[in-house]
């Protein structure tokens, strides 16, 4: 390897343009994009979708595809410029120095082969590595990102390991080489949140260990202010603003920077007391960037200049800050006011009922397990269930609404699922109205379906691509006969107009829309039969940020207006308890903690959610966070453990004698706090009670 | 994707429209299409049309190329160029419905209603909400036949003859309808309904699947006797598995998707949500699907006719030529070939434009 100092950099992009050829011509996905990795430093890109995070990783490792190309610019790597070498000699230095890791590591991983080859294979065909040897580095390797069990993982298969194993795995793999530079795409973004912050534990620990340069892209600003020394902020294909996290943090120079901090919501912040501002309009496709600045038809500060002149990056004040705007020094963020055509929640209207529209009492969801042996077939066998919701209990006020919060498999969506009767519950009671909500779909009455209405995840698939939007929306109205057939059109604009969509989207078809726009039209459909409750599974989380407050802020309108009452699921703890009145934690299909959302997220915590809330990457540099990491997975939901099903992960156990041998025998009491705040635990609340604030942030004096 | 432009509904002529700008951008696509509609042109001409009439005897058996006869005459010295061009009616443009009884359309039309009923119903039998109104429905559909035995037997319907006419478009085409409509419906229910009902159908459909192909034409065709309509239930019979497990993939894949779970939410129909929210999105490679099983069953009519089991005289049909001219085809080449060519680029023709088109469709969908 060559002789790097610590001044010369790892990797170098310069003016960095990167084509695709398209039928018709070309598109340039990237231009102007400039930066310097430097060794031991990780250097987080940051934009929304669509704006070439992506596509300048790739130009690196030159995966651009047959139809992509590096148009303009060079990228040095150890002082090599890599865009004029060949095929070959590319491979070599790739397969040596440069390692990649993609967002889902279960499809950057060979489903058909055992970790130990895959992992063996990296060393073995780019050096002269016996096998013994190399299984014996795998192993250290394993061993350095904290893999359990490290020998036997080898001989596994990738599905016999979990997510957030798989990804330990995928990084072992490519620090195998000890990579000059690391390449990581979004790594953690399938995660969740606990696994999460394990995982970009390990990666800071590790490039403090083997002194690796790290481009690190993602969208998150929780996660860059949490790992990135330095930041790069892209959008339209460029990059509008560099510098060091922290300097970009306090004082963000570029207006598209500035509204992405403003769109996120803080940890802490609720809907009372604070607005996210959405950035209006949408990033423009490649092929359809303005002229001028490219940020100009989005910005509150735009000027005759932007329209007409292209900015080039430069450095202001006297921070490390290099920033694409021709009005930087004129700007004072700090005396921004939201434009006019942001709609902001106007949420004084609003007095929430204390009677429950919706009470649930132990409501119980098991789903049979068909078992393997012979036995089982001939219906002998042991019945066995896995366990997906387990004496859920709580009502919800009429208009309120209750966030779901929890990480993958602790039955959020099964609860909401039982609820809007897509499944069974196998015991306990649920009313809604006086109505019974236990039975599923086939049996329930067409008047309790209408005012039962869901809004999903992905939006993508929100939407039948076969029918236009005034179809899908008249759909619900024609169906459950709400308005007379010859109005249904009219109703139809009504609510596109209140989803701030025009009346020429009657007729589009889905492929036609935004993200964000088909999640409005999601949301729209639901309320067209107008129903009582509406429940969001993760409504917004498939969502870049600017897009998500807008939706969020659509939500609130909707729910002031028609006083709908909303369950509504996140896995993002910001966005829950910015939306949220009320609270449920649940782990393992039982709620753990439940409550009034401030009451959640201050002490007495469960050491459940105080875990959770430890885990959440804060989009503030300075926050001083407590570091609380729950080891091993989630425990089958087959056999959850005896007495509180958090005992086998929990940290606050030790806390109670015999290193709370109660925890594992008994099942834990219901303890009230002030304003119906409930926790599921065996220690005392006054004890919780007395736990510092999860995050103490000295800049925003926001504790939680 | 820009706002200012103002977006119209799809409408059947958008759609065709948009298929055909698929097609132009492909160029297999619009070969395979350019050999499609030669046929479809020679076949329409040769409805007023042929240098000779083809079921003539009026050159000189078994020559070559001569006057007035541009491809040589057969065994029987018809004209081997008005024969091809007129084999083209049987299989693309119309159906031979031979001298039958009112009681025999009896019989059939209760034959087809039982199997649409069927259909219609199946659906509603494997939903809990309809499962009533199902099972009526399959009742109906069983004893419709034997009802309309009786009536037609205790009638003098059958003594009625309608003399012999033809419906248009040919047997492949009938014969690929018939195993879409099948094929697709029971599909749908497997793949969206899942559990007992998927295998219960599925393992039907497998069990039709495990026949080598041109014996079940062969039983189909032995038991009920050669004839256009007989081809067609053949076509259909044959062609209806592929077709489900196709429509079930699709289905597995589509059922999986958020639209349907918001259907779902809204207390929608069985019926409603495989026909109107499965069925658009997956209608694209089926009928991508249907256009290759056009060819299959063009080769198969081809084959059968060859085996002398295919379509009934007087009307020329390919296979049938070939078979007929098989044993001079020292001395008369040309009778063999011109047939064998004529099948030869129909079928490679669909095969073409339906894979260009499949992969112009998959390329815009990611």
């Amino acid at each position: 390897m060559s002789n790097n100092t610590n001044d010369t950099a790892v990797l170098k992009c310069e003016n960095l343009a990167i084509a695709y050829k398209v039928r018709g011509g070309e598109i340039e996905a990237v231009q102007n994009v400039s930066f310097e990795i430097h060794k031991g430093e990780t250097y987080g890109i940051v934009g929304e979708s669509g704006c070439g995070k992506s596509t300048a990783a790739w130009a690196v490792v030159n995966f651009l595809g047959s139809n992509g190309y590096v148009k303009r610019g060079n990228i040095w790597f150890q002082g090599q410029d890599l865009v004029n070498k060949d095929g070959e000699e590319l491979r070599k230095l790739r397969g040596n120095n440069i390692a990649m890791v993609y967002q889902d590591p279960m499809q950057a991983l060979n489903p058909s082969m055992v970790i130990g080859d895959q992992m063996r294979e990296v060393l073995t065909v780019h050096q002269e590595i016996s096998e013994e040897e190399a299984t014996q580095r795998c192993i250290d390797m394993l061993e350095k990102v904290y893999m359990p069990d490290a020998a036997n993982v080898l001989k596994r298969y990738p599905h016999q390991i979990s997510g957030g194993q798989q990804q330990r795995v995928v990084i072992a793999t490519a620090l195998l080489i000890n990579p000059a530079l690391l390449i990581m795409d979004e790594p953690t973004t399938a995660l969740d949140v606990t696994v999460e912050a394990a995982v970009l534990d390990l990666i800071d620990e590790l490039r403090r260990e083997f002194d690796t340069a790290i481009m690190y892209i993602t969208h998150n600003l929780g996660v860059v202010a949490r790992v990135c020394d330095k930041v790069g902020v892209m959008y339209a294909g460029e990059m509008v603003e560099r510098g060091t996290v922290k300097d970009i943090f306090k004082n963000p120079q570029h207006p598209y920077t500035q509204g992405l901090i403003r769109a996120v919501p803080k940890l802490g912040a609720n809907k009372e007391g604070s607005i996210l501002y959405p950035i209006p309009g949408r990033v423009p496709a490649p092929n359809a960037r303005p002229s001028g600045c490219m940020f100009a038809p989005r910005c509150d500060y735009v000027t005759e200049r932007c329209r007409t002149e292209h900015p080039e990056l430069r450095r202001v004040g006297t921070d490390n800050v290099d920033v694409r705007c021709h009005l930087t020094e004129e700007i004072d963020a700090a005396a921004w006011v939201p434009g006019d055509n942001i709609d902001v929640p106007d949420l004084t209207k609003r007095n929430l009922d204390t009677e429950p529209i919706m009470v649930l009492d132990k409501l119980q969801k098991y789903y049979d397990v068909k078992g393997s042996s012979i036995l089982d077939a001939l219906g002998f066998g042991k019945k066995r269930h896995v366990k997906a919701v387990e004496g859920a209990t709580f009502s919800v006020p009429k208009g309120s609404t209750l966030g779901i919060v929890g990480e993958s498999g602790s039955g959020k969506s099964t609860l909401i699922k039982t609820i809007i009767g897509l499944e069974q519950a196998t015991g306990g009671e649920a009313t809604f109205l006086n109505f019974d909500v236990t039975t599923d779909l086939a049996e329930r009455d067409p008047g309790l379906i209408q005012e039962l209405q869901m809004v999903f995840q992905n939006p993508d698939s929100t939407m039948n691509p076969s029918y236009t939007v005034g179809q899908q929306i008249g759909r619900p109205m024609e169906r459950f006969g709400t308005v007379p057939k010859d109005e249904v059109r009219g109703e139809v604009m009504k609510l596109l107009k209140q989803m701030r969509l025009g009346e020429n989207y009657f007729d589009r078809l889905p492929r036609q829309l935004s993200g964000g726009e088909k999640q409005r039209v999601g949301i729209a459909r639901a309320l067209a039969s107008r129903p009582d409750v509406v429940l969001c599974d993760e409504p917004v989380s498939a969502l870049d940020v600017s897009v998500q407050a807008a939706i969020l802020n659509l939500l609130l309108n909707v729910q002031a207006e028609h006083k709908t009452t909303m369950l509504f699921i996140a896995h993002d703890l910001s966005v829950v308890r910015f939306f949220s009145d009320n609270i449920a934690v649940m782990y393992l299909g039982e709620i753990m903690e439940i409550g009034p959302s401030e009451s959640i997220y201050a002490p007495p915590y469960h050491p459940y959610t105080e875990a959770l809330l430890s885990a959440v990457p804060v989009p503030d540099p300075s926050a001083i966070q407590k570091h609380i990491r729950l080891e091993g997975d989630i425990p089958s939901a087959i056999d959850p453990p005896s007495g509180c099903r958090f005992h086998t992960r929990c940290p606050r156990k030790a806390m109670l004698p015999n290193n709370g041998k109660i925890c594992e025998e008994q099942i834990p009491p219901w303890q009230e706090g002030a304003d119906g705040h409930k926790i599921f635990c065996h220690i005392p609340i006054e004890e919780l009670a007395t736990f510092d604030p999860v995050i103490s942030a000295p800049n925003s004096g926001v504790a939680v | 994707m820009t706002t200012e432009t103002r977006s119209k509904a799809p409408t059947v002529w958008s759609n065709i429209a948009n298929y055909l700008k698929l097609v132009s951008e492909s160029r297999i696509a619009t070969i395979g299409l350019a050999m499609v509609l030669f046929w479809i042109i020679v076949g329409l001409t040769s409805f007023v049309w042929t240098p000779q009439d083809p079921n003539a005897s009026l050159g000189i058996p078994n020559r070559g190329i001569q006057d007035g006869f541009m491809l040589g005459t057969d065994r029987i010295g018809r004209d081997n160029l008005s024969r091809t061009m007129a084999g083209t009616q049987v299989i693309l443009m119309k159906t031979r419905i031979p001298e039958l009884s009112v009681g025999a359309y009896l019989l059939g039309i209760a034959g087809i209603s039982a199997i649409v009923l069927g259909l219609v119903a199946l659906p509603w039998a494997s939903d809990k909400r309809t499962r009533q109104k199902g099972f009526i429905g399959l009742i109906i559909a069983a004893v419709l036949i034997p009802i309309a035995n009786i009536i037609a037997n205790s009638t003098g319907l059958n003594d009625i003859i309608i003399p012999k006419f033809a419906i248009p478009v040919g047997v492949a085409i009938w014969g690929v309808a018939g195993s879409l409509t099948l094929g697709s419906t029971l599909g749908l229910i497997a793949g969206y309904r899942g559990g007992t009902w998927d295998q219960v159908i599925m393992q039907i459909l497998d069990a039709l699947i495990a026949f080598p192909r041109i014996v079940l034409y062969l039983v189909v065709i032995t038991a009920l006797g050669q004839g256009d309509l007989v081809m067609i239930f053949a076509i259909a019979v044959t062609g209806a598995p592929g077709v489900a497990r196709l429509a079930r993939s699709q289905a597995l894949e589509i059922k999986s998707r958020d639209y349907i779970r918001a259907a779902e939410t809204r207390g929608e129909s069985i019926w409603y949500i495989m026909f109107r929210e499965i069925l658009p999105n997956a209608i694209g490679p089926l009928l991508v699907d249907a256009m290759l099983r056009v060819g299959y069953a063009v080769f198969t009519i081809g084959t059968l006719g060859f085996l002398g089991r295919g379509l009934p005289p007087p009307e020329p049909d390919w296979g049938n030529m070939i078979n007929l001219a098989r044993p001079s085809f020292g001395q008369a080449p040309l009778s063999v070939l011109v047939p064998a060519f004529a099948i030869v680029t129909l079928v490679v023709g669909l095969n073409l434009f339906a894979d260009g088109l499949n992969e112009e469709i998959t390329r815009y969908q990611k």
